[in-house]
């Protein structure tokens, strides 16, 4: 047989059948959730895969050109290299435009699927001792995910994007002390300037890219070496993993969903435009149009700049603009995030290795915590589209950033308590039943005419 | 009396489709009935306008003024259904007008005879869009419509409940009438702002953008990353279906 | 033939097909529609059929690994500090060579830092000043000179001082009102000649162009993060997370009719930062 011949060879050279005979069998719990990961997996990789072959056709200039390309109502215009080179991708090259719009998709199902992922681990205790590691990894990859993100969508130069980046810009120059030059190292200087683009480039098809793939083998090297969690059940202890062996099973089942997930990304790609840029036209400082938002995984960030207030005190005569308090909010927000794994130790006092996860109910205030923080970051982002809410509900959009404001505080806590409460309830219904109680009563008429009760046994 | 015969005639053939009926001789007091009488734009305007507007266009609280307005006001708010109001001071809305076309230019004639002598402020524009500019217009209408009606003309809120509609049904004419007259929140651009000829160029790229090249797919009514954000979700969601069949569920 | 063998193979014929399908629209310049559908579906057919393959068809299989605990325990532990600490006793044993080293190391480090700075200049104060002069007529993004004329009540109009159509920070919007409605400061009555008055169009919040003009309210407003700037009161914030508010850009009439700056804006355009100050 061909493979028998493969591991031969390869093991005179390199000795790794010892490897591949241990490799192969290895565990790998079957429960679905852990495969939402994979799914954040194999986007990248399509995003490698679909990004190279843009990477042969865009330009990413600033230098004025006219356009002469086929889309009728951009004729003579002047435009961008890089706008020019986006549309020449979307209407000439062959299958171009399937490629552009299959990578915009997959970065969308990428991010939903890293904060999925992220809150799988998050609700299930996944990062306890020995994994902090891993969620302070995991928690990076999310900020370069973002980031290659917002770099990647700006490239084409368009009006939508462009704005964003103007948006990007002031945000980062209303940083005190260093927020100069953070934007001349990311901008290339006071805006607008022609470095941007290439710096954006750059950026997103080289240094977080690559940041990313060595984060990702630190991720997936630990998953390998600490072996994976699971959930408690019959067979399992905190000592050993009970799965599905590597080879044939658990690799079908992970090809399948690296191919459901190219199918899905592929099919969106093919069936539903996403970000014509020929119809919002090339970037002009000075023209904009509505409604004006980035995509999903910043708007949390667009809803927290429309939401938070005008503030602007002055600190030894130097402004802190309106927009720094949004972003220092995220940044003590992203910095509670990486520490979450020793923050709850100190709190739970609990250091010991966990291997067995927690169903989420099973620790109400980590769930509660969350519920919190998922309901926050939905409100700002559900804040950041409040104008194309107003049009559709015919409610004005002064009114839905009122109610927002509040949403963001009133959500949390409502639903925080719910989620206790509930999580509560679950957690006793569970000893009920492990104790053989049921949570059913049957009721009696007695001779006296009064009633009586006896739980019922399970 | 022969040419009224004739007239009569005509008029009839054109209103019924009908071979001509010739009149009988003067000395009968029969009459001819036309099935359309003309419209009698003073009935109309003080049957329908006069309660908001006054008997003389002179506005009233709840109803801004007739006088000097201009045709093209008029043929706009009416030809568009805006008018008549049934709530007065919100936002006037996009309806099936409930006058016929020549009902609406007999309101428009009266109103203007209100103010002899002047031609009011709009007049109605004689726009045509096949003398336009595709490019042109897509420039123009870029620089200053875009902001509120959106990049293909879908329409957007402006604040405060208002709204900048949809140009998906708005006829060459309207386009021309509004850009001129400023309806509700709009601004009003003069005609060195938006020269006639550009005006002809945006109206000619409004149309276009009736059927615009999506070739990218299903256009999500053009409201950009936030629909796209919810599709992204909705395809991670269909990933995860088939994530749950081949995986267990305790 | 079992039914997840059937679907399997059905699955996997149809995907066999989409490729097909594919390859025939690629070479046939098919529309995007087309070439992503039969992709789409040849891959979701393959997907689909392993799933169904892996969970139907093949035996399942259940293994158990043991965990080891993670510590190497505490002598190979000890072994390893003491050969980290005695590799770094013989790279330090002269302790004057090895302070020198290190300082050498870390200015080296520090000189590579240095290029960082080619990477663009620090933004500063650059929006203090636009391209606006006194006698600096105001012309459209196609260069061409405004009368004052030209507007009507209720206009709006992007304009550019002459020569500089491309300093895109000197964006300024005219609009033409009732001067009567105005509540200027004293001081800036002399810039709105005609009721014409002007702002910049870069919004104080984060740099979006102020695009809309209420023109019933005299209000403008910006669709990024819907800042409501009041023109009668000299563009002040009345909704919205912008706290300064918009530049007046004073204005006068020439001798020819047209409209022209008599100075820079009243501040600094765009959103502050740490180094405006003023």
């Amino acid at each position: 047989m061909i493979s028998a011949r493969v591991v031969r060879w390869l093991d005179d050279r390199l000795g790794t059948a010892s490897f591949a005979k241990n490799a192969l069998r290895k565990a790998f719990p079957d429960h679905w959730s852990f495969m939402i990961g994979e799914v954040a997996l194999y986007s990248f990789l399509i995003l490698i895969a679909t990004g190279t072959f843009l990477t042969f056709f865009f330009d990413a200039s600033s230098t004025p050109v006219v356009y002469r390309g086929a889309y009728t109502p951009l004729a003579g215009a002047t435009v961008s290299t890089a706008y020019d080179s986006a549309l020449r991708i979307s209407f000439q090259v062959h299958a171009g435009l399937l490629f552009r719009q299959v990578h915009h998709w997959t970065a969308l199902v990428f991010l939903a699927a890293i904060v999925a992922h992220m809150a799988r681990i998050f609700f299930t205790g996944a990062f306890r001792r020995p994994r902090e590691l891993n969620w302070l990894i995991g928690t990076t990859l999310l900020i370069l995910a973002i980031a290659d993100g917002f770099t990647g969508y700006s490239l084409p130069d368009d009006l939508l994007s462009g704005t964003g980046v103007r948006i990007a810009y002031s945000a980062l120059l209303s940083v005190p002390f260093v927020g100069g030059w953070a934007a001349f190292l990311f901008f290339g200087g006071a805006y607008p300037t022609t470095e941007t683009l290439r710096r954006f480039f750059s950026l997103h098809i080289l240094i977080v890219p690559a940041a990313i793939a060595g984060a990702l083998v630190l991720h997936l090297a630990m998953i390998w070496r600490q072996k994976h969690t699971q959930f408690a059940g019959p067979g399992r202890t905190e000592s050993n993993v009970v799965g599905s062996p590597l080879w044939p099973v658990y690799a079908m089942r992970s090809l399948s969903i690296g191919l459901v997930t190219a199918a899905v990304v592929v099919l969106l790609g093919g069936l539903v435009q996403i970000n014509p840029i020929w119809l919002y036209g090339p970037y002009q400082a000075w023209v904009v149009s509505s409604p004006a938002q980035p995509d999903w995984y910043v708007g949390w960030a667009d809803g927290a700049l429309r939401l938070f207030p005008g503030v602007s005190p002055r600190v030894f005569g130097h402004p802190i603009p309106s927009p720094f308090w949004p972003l220092l909010i995220i940044g003590i927000f992203f910095i509670c995030v990486y520490l979450w794994p020793f923050i709850e130790r100190a709190v739970s006092k609990d250091g010991a290795e966990h291997h067995l996860l927690d169903r989420p109910w099973q620790s109400p205030w980590r769930a509660t915590v969350g519920v919190a923080v998922l309901s926050a970051t939905l409100v700002l982002t559900l804040a950041g589209s409040d104008d194309v809410q107003a049009r559709y509900l015919h409610v004005a959009v002064e009114y839905l950033a009122w109610i927002y404001r509040i949403a963001f505080f009133v959500a949390p806590a409502v639903l925080g308590f719910a989620t206790y409460w509930l999580c509560r309830e679950l957690g006793a219904r569970e000893r009920e039943h492990l104790a053989g109680e049921s949570p059913w009563e049957t009721v009696r008429r007695t001779p006296q005419g009064g009633f009586d009760g006896e739980r019922e046994r399970v | 009396m022969l040419l009224g015969a004739v007239l009569a005639s005509v008029t009839v053939a054109l209103g019924l489709n009908l071979p001509p009926i010739r009149t009988l001789p003067e000395s009968s007091s029969f009459v001819v009935a036309t099935p359309e009488p003309r419209p009698d734009g003073r009935q109309l305007y003080e049957v329908h306008c006069s309660s908001c507007h006054g008997t003389l266009g002179q506005g009233s609280p709840v109803a801004p003024p007739m006088i000097e307005v201009g045709k093209g006001a008029v043929d706009f708010m009416l030809s568009t259904g805006r008018m008549p109001a049934s709530v007065p001071q919100a936002q006037s809305q996009r309806q099936p007008p409930i006058f016929s076309s020549a009902q609406t230019n007999a309101i428009v004639d009266y109103v203007a005879s209100l103010t002899p002598g002047s031609a009011g402020r709009v007049a109605i524009p004689n726009v045509d869009p096949d003398a336009g500019d595709l490019a042109r217009g897509r420039t123009v209408y870029g620089q200053n419509c875009a902001a509120c009606h959106g990049a293909a003309a879908q329409g957007a809120a402006v604040g405060y409940g208002e709204y900048a509609p949809a140009l998906d049904r708005a006829t060459p004419t309207q386009i021309g009438e509004a850009i001129r007259l400023g309806p509700n929140v709009m601004p009003h651009f003069g005609p060195q702002t938006i020269s006639d000829a550009d005006m002809n160029s945006i109206a000619r790229y409004v149309l276009w953008l009736r059927h615009p090249e999506n070739r990218g797919g299903a256009s999500l009514g053009y409201e950009g990353p936030v629909p796209e954000g919810f599709i992204g979700f909705v395809g991670l969601g269909s990933i995860l279906l088939v994530a749950r069949f081949v995986g267990t569920k305790t | 033939m079992s039914a997840a063998v059937r679907w399997a193979n059905i699955l996997f014929a149809g995907s066999l097909l989409a490729s097909l399908g594919f390859m025939a629209a690629y070479i046939a310049s098919a529309p995007n529609l087309v070439l992503g559908a039969c992709l789409g579906l040849a891959l979701a057919g393959l997907g689909i059929g392993v799933a169904v393959w892996s969970k139907g068809v093949m035996p399942p299989e259940e293994v158990v690994d043991q965990r080891e605990a993670f510590s190497s325990g505490p002598s190979a532990r000890t072994e390893a500090e003491e050969e980290l600490l005695a590799g770094e006793a013989a790279i330090g044993r002269n302790r004057f060579v090895a302070g020198l080293a290190v300082a050498a190391a870390g200015t080296c480090g520090v000189a590579a830092l240095f290029p960082i700075r080619s990477l663009g200049q620090n933004p500063g104060s650059t929006l203090l000043h636009t391209a606006w002069r006194n006698g600096r007529r105001a012309v459209t993004a196609e260069g061409v000179p405004v009368k004052a004329s030209s507007m009507v009540l209720g206009d709006v109009l992007t304009v550019f001082p002459e020569g500089h159509t491309d300093d895109v920070n000197a964006a300024t919007l005219l609009v033409r009102l009732n001067p009567n409605l105005l509540q200027l400061p004293p001081e800036r009555s002399a810039w709105v000649p005609g009721g014409i008055i002007g702002f910049s169009k870069i919004c104080t919040h984060a740099g979006c162009p102020v695009g809309l003009y209420r023109q019933t309210a005299n209000q403008l407003l910006c669709p990024c993060h819907q800042s409501t700037f009041d023109v009668l009161h000299g563009a002040r914030v009345i909704f919205g997370p912008a706290v300064k508010p918009l530049p007046q850009l004073p204005l006068l009439v020439d001798a020819g009719g047209y409209v022209q700056a008599s100075s820079d804006f009243s501040e600094p355009v765009g959103p502050e930062s740490w180094g405006s100050t003023s």
